[in-house]
């Protein structure tokens, strides 16, 4: 009998417990956001979450088995963080998750939001050939470039 | 201004020359096609774990499979005689607080799914 007020017990605090809202809901899953203020962005963020508090958080997924974080994808996601921002008039937190295989997950710094406008307009001269663009660091990341041929 | 996209800028962390060279001569993705299709696959499935919270049936999902018929008509007995109801939505709640456990259970004896899939379709036959 005792056992069973026990069985009943723990299930009765697993169910309370499982009610109380989770530390990170999903708000919103890969909604393509644009803007034009400050400069003209576009994107589709994986996920967004939202936190206990109502502070949303930028994620994206990487389906590759190396679990480092790249520069590119801290790029990509403080993207994110701005769109979001600028869209959705909640506040986002400064840093975002890089999802993996398995659940794993790693918090990353994002970029503020004068260094993305200066990286937009590098990325627009760096195109129109008025400044020198530099070359991928590792040359293992040339292995699979379409252009390695013609560049130098 | 023109609109680049948080892909495009991402680029710039790989490779600026790859990021004029794509422009001007065109990107070309059969080299990395394999990787960019199982990403695409992987994606979906990172998706559909987030946003299943009306596709979640743990138990059923284990014995039968995410699509399955037995599968979808237990979802669709829950969508219609137990979420429209307080104690129908209390039960779910208690069911998906539960069946994680009863899942691990599962995949660590496989030999239960056959009890499990006899008494679910036993279900099935007689609520239809």
């Amino acid at each position: 009998m005792s056992f069973l007020i026990l069985v009943v017990v723990i299930i009765l605090y697993w169910w309370l417990r499982s009610r109380r809202k989770p530390k990170l809901s999903p708000y919103m899953l890969e909604q393509f956001l644009k803007i034009n203020d400050p400069i003209p962005l576009c994107g589709k963020p994986d996920v967004v979450w939202e936190t206990r508090d109502g502070t949303l958080i930028v994620g994206d997924y990487k389906s590759r088995e190396n679990q480092q974080v790249y520069e590119s994808e801290v790029i990509q996601l403080s993207v994110y963080k701005l769109l979001v921002e600028k869209t959705q008039n909640r506040s986002v937190a400064d840093y975002g998750f890089i999802h993996f295989k398995n659940r794993n997950m790693k918090k990353v710094s994002l970029m503020k939001e004068k260094e993305i406008i200066a990286l937009y307009h590098r990325y627009w001269n760096v195109i129109g050939g008025e400044v020198v663009a530099c070359a991928a660091n590792s040359k293992n990341y040339c292995r699979y470039c379409s252009h390695k041929h013609e560049c130098n | 201004m023109r609109q680049a996209s948080a892909t495009e800028l991402a680029k710039m962390g790989k490779c600026e020359r790859q990021v004029y060279l794509d422009h001007h001569h065109g990107e070309d993705t059969s080299l990395t096609a394999t990787f960019i299709k199982r990403g695409n696959r992987e994606h979906e499935q990172f998706n559909r774990q987030l946003s299943g919270k009306d596709k979640r049936c743990f138990i059923a999902t284990v014995v039968f499979g995410i699509d399955a018929v037995e599968t979808n008509i237990l979802r669709h007995f829950r969508d219609m005689n137990l979420m429209p109801y307080r104690p129908g939505r209390i039960l779910i709640s208690l069911y998906y607080s539960i069946s994680p456990y009863i899942v691990i259970v599962i995949e660590k004896h496989p030999v239960l799914k056959i009890p499990i899939r006899a008494a679910l379709r036993w279900f099935i036959r007689s609520w239809r």
